[in-house]
Order: structure tokens, then sequence, then C-alpha cells
């Protein structure tokens, strides 16, 4: 059967992936301990992350007054701000501003924003090269893959597929890469040549800053600020929402975000960049630019879903979802995976399979448990998948059953006489070993684990013979 | 038509405009800023015993290495520390750099690079420098980086330094906060020191007697 690739078919493929699974394994429950260890480490955590939840819905609320300012601010500055509605308003105004620089080569600090808007690809198309800083956005270009974390683009890589993409890539003969060390010398001294070239820098900004008109960038490497600093020209690439009144909200944020992303207290690198360099400068470019992007966020601006603008792109909710656990960010098919991906991208890209992506969730909630920000991600993916069965239906077996479940859950006495039917044959079939080790169309369970089979009486059952015995329900 | 700019700004008036916020941007960004406490919310913070303490015990944690000294025992220290390698000074550093090997090159051929914090911030074990006093460059293309922190400019949170250091209305082009030598963990989540930045960070402390 030609079964049209979604995230069922990808998810499989996932699975089925060895060298996936490796990686994954390796990343394990790394990130997990890491947060909440970081988490314990803070007696005041829990008001920490109510206070940057606070932050971003008081900018949100008054981002009219704080988005104006900001750009008061940049311009006073001496700096240059731009608008674009849609990812491709983005590529030309970044395009554009390149090729009035004569830039051929530049060097790019990490963006989601320039990954949402396939900046490099039209770069590239544009006669333009740009050579990513970020080591995992590095080993990614260098795969020609897109990233499958938001923090960790090169998640899914093991040191193996990074050591051969190196040896293909540098030709630098023979040599010893099985050591993290050894990679990471080389990629710094091969990337060094570029931030000491590159004609013009882009970046992305973790927060905006309206009181100075600054944008706040968050690395371990150094590589932001070797991107922002040494070429003439710097680039921003970010989204207007990410606009919050002070440096002391900025503080808020700052404080729980490399906490619950990686579990560091704060990114090696926590710069805030306004403007070029003025006279009362030593150094920095003679220019500075940012791009600021829609792309829908004006339409989730005051809707049911404007909870989702809150995210400060930590990625602690994928690194908690067993479902991303599973399969990687690949499956997702979507520049933001996981479950912030799985409410961002219906809303930002809204293609039909989009609407998978929340349908790709047990609601266990820990994505919610952990967001520093305190996002409801359960909620806007079940309003998602509301939105989603319209444009997406089900299929027609997924709709025969939820009807006849829907039946016999209003029939009660019929329901409990089919179940007790059911357990009771169950547990004659499993016999003494009371155990299946597998079972017709079970094949999702039983190959990975056995089903127990049904013992006894229903829960129901017991507590009736219970409470008769005792003279009465209640 | 009208512009990416108005119709961006047009859908976010429609949404988040207050009519009963002065039509002054000034004043009405002053007001909304007056009416919250986040200025101040972050004293309910656990206080600190010992702001110095705690600034050596987060600055240990990621892997910075800690020297004190007096004033006047700081050349022998940074002699110590440079020995006869090579030295980019930070201009307007005003340290005593007399017989180390100095290099004036701001792109990475020198072994160190010194220059002065402007403060520190104990909470995460931060130094903070600016552009006004150290180019950026400095800070990230060599090797060792060493940075002298007179010890009562440390200040507890964030928001000190803000307050005790950086008016908003002064214009600084880029400042810097930094914790520890480079590092990345891309490659199978293994932390490795020495990434594209520093791959040492040693910070002296300069108490104030002497």
């Amino acid at each position: 059967m030609n079964r049209k690739v979604d995230f069922i078919v990808r998810a499989q493929e996932a699975i089925d992936d060895t060298q996936l699974q490796s990686a994954l394994a390796k990343a394990g429950n790394g990130f997990i301990d890491k947060r909440k260890a970081a988490a314990d480490a803070e007696p005041d955590f829990e008001a920490m992350r109510d206070a940057a939840k606070e932050v971003r819905q008081r900018a949100l609320k008054n981002l009219d007054v704080y988005l104006r300012y900001f750009e008061k601010k940049v311009i006073e500055a001496g700096g240059h701000i731009h608008y674009a509605r849609t990812p491709e308003e983005l590529r030309d105004i970044v395009i554009d501003l390149c090729k009035s620089r004569g830039a051929k080569y530049v060097t790019k600090g990490k963006s989601m924003v320039g990954e949402e808007a396939h900046l490099n690809e039209a770069l590239l198309a544009a006669g333009i090269t740009p050579w990513e800083t970020d080591l995992g956005e590095y080993i990614i270009q260098l795969a020609e893959e897109p990233p499958s974390h938001i923090v960790v683009p090169a998640l899914h890589k093991t040191r193996a597929q990074i050591i051969k993409l190196f040896k293909d890539a540098h030709p630098l003969g023979e040599r010893d890469l099985s050591e993290v060390k050894a990679i990471v010398d080389e990629a710094r001294a091969v990337i060094r040549e570029r931030f000491l070239s590159a004609d013009l820098g882009i970046t992305g900004a973790n927060m905006l800053i309206a009181e100075t008109g600054t944008a706040v960038l968050c690395t371990n490497e150094g590589n932001g600020d070797l991107t922002a600093c040494l070429p003439k020209t710097h680039i921003i690439t970010t989204s207007f929402d990410r606009v919050i009144p002070t440096r002391e909200d900025a503080a808020k944020i700052i404080r729980v975000l490399a906490r619950s992303a990686t579990g560091q207290k704060l990114t090696t690198y926590t710069s805030h960049f306004a403007g070029p360099k003025s006279a009362t400068d030593l150094d920095g470019p003679e220019e500075f630019h940012i791009v600021m992007l829609d792309n829908r966020r004006s339409d989730i601006l005051g809707s049911e879903y404007q909870e989702m603008l809150h995210c400060i792109r930590c990625g602690a909710c994928m690194n908690h979802c067993p479902v991303y656990q599973t399969v990687g960010g690949h499956a997702y098919n979507a520049v933001y995976p996981g479950p912030m991906g799985a409410v961002l991208t219906p809303l930002l890209r809204g293609e039909p399979d989009d609407f998978d992506l929340p349908n790709a969730s047990t609601f266990c909630g820990r994505c919610e448990e952990v967001c520093p920000v305190r996002i409801p991600l359960p909620k806007l993916m079940r309003q998602l998948r509301n939105r989603g069965a319209s444009l997406k239906p089900p299929s027609l077996s997924a709709k025969l059953a939820m009807s006849s479940f829907g039946l016999l859950a209003k029939k009660p006495r019929i329901y409990r006489q089919l179940t007790s039917l059911a357990t009771r044959s169950l547990a004659w079939a499993a016999g003494k070993s009371r155990r299946f080790k597998s079972l017709p169309m079970g094949g999702a369970w039983t190959d990975y684990k056995d089903l127990p089979a049904p013992q006894g009486e229903s829960f129901q059952s017991q507590w009736r013979k219970k409470t008769s015995a005792r003279g009465g329900s209640k | 038509m009208s512009s990416a700019r108005e119709q961006i700004f047009a859908k976010v008036k429609a949404e988040t405009g207050d009519a009963s916020l002065p039509d002054d941007l000034d004043t009405a960004f002053a007001k909304l800023v007056d009416q919250s406490d986040t200025r101040t919310s972050h004293q309910s913070l656990r206080q600190f015993e010992n702001v110095v303490a705690e600034f050596e015990e987060r600055t240990t944690e990621v892997n910075t290495e800690l020297h004190y000294c007096s004033k006047a025992e700081l050349h022998n220290a940074l002699v110590a520390l440079v020995g006869q390698a090579s030295v980019y000074v930070a201009p307007s550093a005003d340290l005593p750099t007399q017989g180390l090997n100095n290099i004036d090159d701001g792109r990475g051929v020198a072994d160190f690079a010194l220059a002065m914090a402007e403060a520190a911030i104990a909470e995460t074990g931060t130094v903070v420098v600016n552009s006004h006093n150290v180019p950026s460059d400095a800070m990230y293309l060599f090797d060792h980086l060493v940075v002298v922190l007179p010890v009562e400019h440390i200040v507890a949170r964030f928001e000190d330094y803000w307050q005790n250091y950086r008016p908003a209305d002064e214009f600084t082009r880029a400042i810097h906060m930094i914790s520890g030598p480079s590092r990345t963990a891309d490659v199978e989540q293994i932390i490795q020191l020495g990434a594209h930045g520093p791959r040492r960070l040693s910070v002296i402390i300069l108490n104030q007697s002497g």
C-alpha cells in the first residue's frame, strides 16, 4: 500500500532507525536529570517560574506600547529595524541587506526564526554563503539536514556520524577524531577563520528589551558574540513577540532559561547588544539591523492560543516528552518539534498534516510540568485537535471505533456486561501463564512487552459486593 | 497598500492597544513600568549570607579559576599567571602590566587576554564587561582570558548590576556577562570546554586592603 508519509510513517521509521535510537539513548534522561538538579538546587525555583511567566504575560498585555518603544530605542541607538509579515519577506530583507553591503560570506549564530524562514537555502540561491558557527548547527549544515531540537540541533547525530561528516568536509589528512576534544578543536580551528573573514554576521535573539532597544543573546560556545561583534554588519532575525519591557524583566527570564534547557544556572555567554559602535565604544559593527518576523504571530495574539507566545524556547518540553524521546525531532517534520512544536506548527504553518502533531501525545502532562513559563501545552493541543478534526478528519476506522465507544458509554449496563465477558475470555485464553506474549491486532503492544491478562473481578463488582455486604452503598 | 510595519503595528494595536494610557509613548511606557514591581520583585528571592562566598561557589562550578590578591600584589599575581606568554591587554584596563609580553593585537594571536571587569554577579558566578571599557573581541578570541575583579564590585543579582552600574539611559553597545570558559555539549551531550571562546577563564579577585 502506498501510504502517504505522515507523522505515523515517520515515527515508525524513526523507531526502526538504529543510529537515531542510539543517539537518543545517549541523550537519555540527561536533560531531565540536569533540569531537576537545577530546580532542586534553587529553593526559589517555583517563584522564579512564576516571575518569568508574569513577565511574558505583562509583555504581551501591552505589546503595542513596548514594541513601539523598542523600535524607538533601536533607532536612537543608531540601529535599523525591519518588519516581515511572512518568511518570504524576511528572506528578501536579509538578502537585500547582504547584497547591498556586498556580503558574500556570512557567519551565522543559531536562529530558530532563521530556520523557520528557511533563510540559509535562500541565501545560497542568492549567491551568498552562510557559515553556521554553532557546533550543532554546523554539523547539520554539513549533513544538509534540518535541526531536530531547538537547543541541541544535532541531537540525532552519533559521534561516529559526526566524525565522518568532519572527515569528508575538512581536507586535513589522517587524524584521530575519536575523542570529543579532537572534534571540538577541529571545529574551533575551521570556524575561527570564518569568524575573522566574514563580511556580515546574522544571529537570532533570545529576548528583546524595550527600555534600551537591546537584543539578548545566550550561547555557551561564544559563537554568537563572535558573529555579532566581528563583522561590519550585524543582522538579527527574530520575531516581534519577543519584546519585554525592562532589563529587570530580562533577568527574570534569564533565571529560568538555562536551568530549564540544560540545567546550567546561566549560559556561559549572556550578552546584551544595542545598536552599532558609537563614539564611546571601543569596537563593534558599523551597522546593526533587527528583522522582526510576524508569520501569523499577530493572529495568535488575542486568540485562545496566546499563551503559546510565552514560550522562551528552552526545549524543556521536548526533553521530557516520551514521544519526542522515542522518535526524535525529524519525525515532526517541522522546525519546532516536541510539545511546543505540536502547538506552534499548526498555528504558524497550518498544513493539514501539521494537525497530526497535537494528536501525537498521550497528554501525560510532563511538558506543562516543566515549562518554565507554565504554558498549558496539553490544553492547547486539545484545542488544536478540535480545529484539526475539520481540516484532517479522522480515518473511517477511527470514527467507527469512537462512535461505537460513544454508544456503549451511554449504556452502562450493556458496557459492563460486554467488558465483563471480554475480561473473562481474556483470562481464560491466557491460561496459567496469565499473560499474552502476542495478541491478534495487539502487535503494537506485544512486540515490546507482554500484556498481563485481567485477573479476578472488576473493581466495580468487587466494590458492589463489599458495599452490599456492609448493608448499602456509599 | 500599507507597509509590513503598518500592518503588524495595526494588528498588535487592535489586540493590545490600551486607550487608558497616555498618548505620548515615553509617558505610557514609564507608567506601565511604574505600575509593575519588576524593579524590586527580585528582593523576595533568598538573600545570600555572603555575596562574595556565593560568587566564589558559583564561579567555581563553571570551571572558572579563581585567584586572590591585594592591589599591591596584583603585578606579581599577573606575572605568576601569565609569565612570558604573549598577552593582549584591553585598552583602559589600567593594570600593572610592566614586564609582561604585551602584544597590541586584537585578533587572537596572543595566548592571553587581560581585562578589568566592570562588576560581577554572584547568583550565577558571572563577570561583566562592557564595550566602553573592553573591546568585545578581546573577550572571545584568546585562549586564556584573565579578568581582574575588585571585590567591592561583586553584587548579588542581575537587577543589582543594572541598577547600580548601567543606568538605562546611558547607551552601551555591548554588555558581556561571562560565566566560565566556553563550552559545548553538541557531541553526544558530552561537555567539552574550549568551544569558540576562551579555553580557560581566570578571575583575580582584588581585595580592598592594600
